[in-house]
């Protein structure tokens, strides 16, 4: 069995970014996946740090998101982002580049569980490092200074938690961990006969048994 | 990638490379430049850039530090509103790429000179949006401009990987 040739990178990205823009802006997916998320993100934080932790839609939108740290019923903090904007976006983003690259039918839906999975825990990561740094200011108390490399790196991580290009690295990075384009994308110039390329992930052809 | 024949997949290496180099940019983004006074030096250069560009197109705009006010609309140059992480997204892509120093060079500053270009575009575009669609600002604040100088990252970066493997293929 054999697959097309490499797929051109231009009609790669071409065919990537039409269709982010596409699920991208997918209405009835892109209204779902942030109450989804609310709940999934309840379950872990029931799971983890139980029930201290809660994340709603805020009573006035947007942003989407309000994620609480609860004492005695008392939210000690609140901080709000846009989780479309750190989840839905990256994930359609990732699902267009898995389309986009030329896979097996299989291969391409192992690949989006498997993203999607590794997005979410990206994604959990990011606000992890939001919530310690919060924790962290309220263990500090009001006027006191705060330095040193461990403050600087919550900082960082909690002013960069709606960055774009945290989201665009862990896309890309899963993109090519899970879709493996080597040999399916052509970078430069593709030599107008050149021959189909071997499937890398099917077996080779069974020999005929000897008589 | 040039040397695809080679043991070890240069893509996921091209990846982790820039995964690396793009969070590396973000904690110097938000730990370092966000509170350097070079910063806010840039972002009123920015103001006065634009605002020079945008008194060519509607009258009577005056800039104040990094504010753009005229009649229309006006604006603030804050953080976000720089170029500072599409470059360095382009930078970062283009660094850890297989490739020689000189078309690296190169593509980073042709890539730094076009993304400013499009940076320019934006915030005078947002500024005639909020002018004339205020209720079409937030979107194209936050979801449409930004959506299109990604693109247009991922297209630069696109147009240089061809030109740097078909120069290397030539070689």
């Amino acid at each position: 069995m054999s697959s097309p040739t490499p797929k051109p990178l231009l009609v790669f990205a071409v065919h990537a970014l039409l269709l982010g823009a596409l699920i991208g802006f997918w209405p009835t997916p892109r209204q779902a996946w942030t109450p989804l998320f609310h709940a999934r993100a309840n379950l872990v934080f029931d799971t983890v740090d139980a029930g201290r932790l809660e994340m709603a839609a805020p009573p006035e939108r947007p942003p989407d998101t309000r994620l609480s740290r609860l004492h005695g019923g008392r939210p000690l903090w609140h901080s709000q982002f846009d989780v479309d904007r750190i989840g839905w976006w990256p994930a359609a983003a990732l699902l267009a580049l898995l389309l986009a690259t030329p896979l097996s039918a299989l291969h391409r839906a192992l690949a989006v569980v498997a993203g999607l999975a590794l997005l979410d825990l990206f994604l959990f990561g990011r606000i992890a490092v939001e919530v310690a740094y919060l924790d962290f200011e309220i263990a500090r108390g009001p006027g006191r200074p705060a330095e040193g490399l461990w403050h600087l790196l919550l900082r960082s991580g909690s002013e960069s938690l709606t960055a774009t290009i945290p989201s665009v690295a862990a896309v890309f990075v899963c993109w090519v961990a899970l879709a493996q384009p080597r040999g399916r994308i052509a970078l430069g110039r593709t030599p107008p006969n050149a021959p189909p390329r071997p499937e890398a992930t099917d077996p080779p052809p069974e020999a005929p048994p000897p008589r | 990638m040039p040397d695809e024949s080679s043991g070890r997949d240069p893509w996921l290496r091209f990846a982790l490379g820039f995964g690396a180099l793009a969070i590396v940019s973000e904690l110097v983004y938000y730990g370092v430049a966000l509170e350097s006074e070079l910063f806010q030096h840039y972002l009123r250069a920015l103001a006065r850039i634009n605002g020079g560009i945008l008194a060519w197109l509607t009258p009577d705009v005056q800039v104040a530090g990094k504010t753009i006010s005229s009649p229309l609309f006006s604006v603030e140059i804050a953080r976000g509103c720089d170029a500072y992480r599409l470059c360095a997204l382009l930078s970062a892509a283009v660094i850890a790429f297989p490739s020689s120093l000189r078309l690296k060079l190169w593509g980073i500053l042709l890539g730094l000179l076009w993304l400013n270009a499009l940076n320019f575009f934006r915030i005078i575009g947002l500024f005639f949006v909020g002018g004339y669609w205020h209720a079409q600002f937030r979107l194209s604040h936050e979801v449409l401009f930004p959506a299109f100088l990604i693109a247009m990252t991922v297209v630069a970066w696109v147009v240089w990987v061809r030109w740097a493997t078909d120069e290397l293929a030539d070689a």
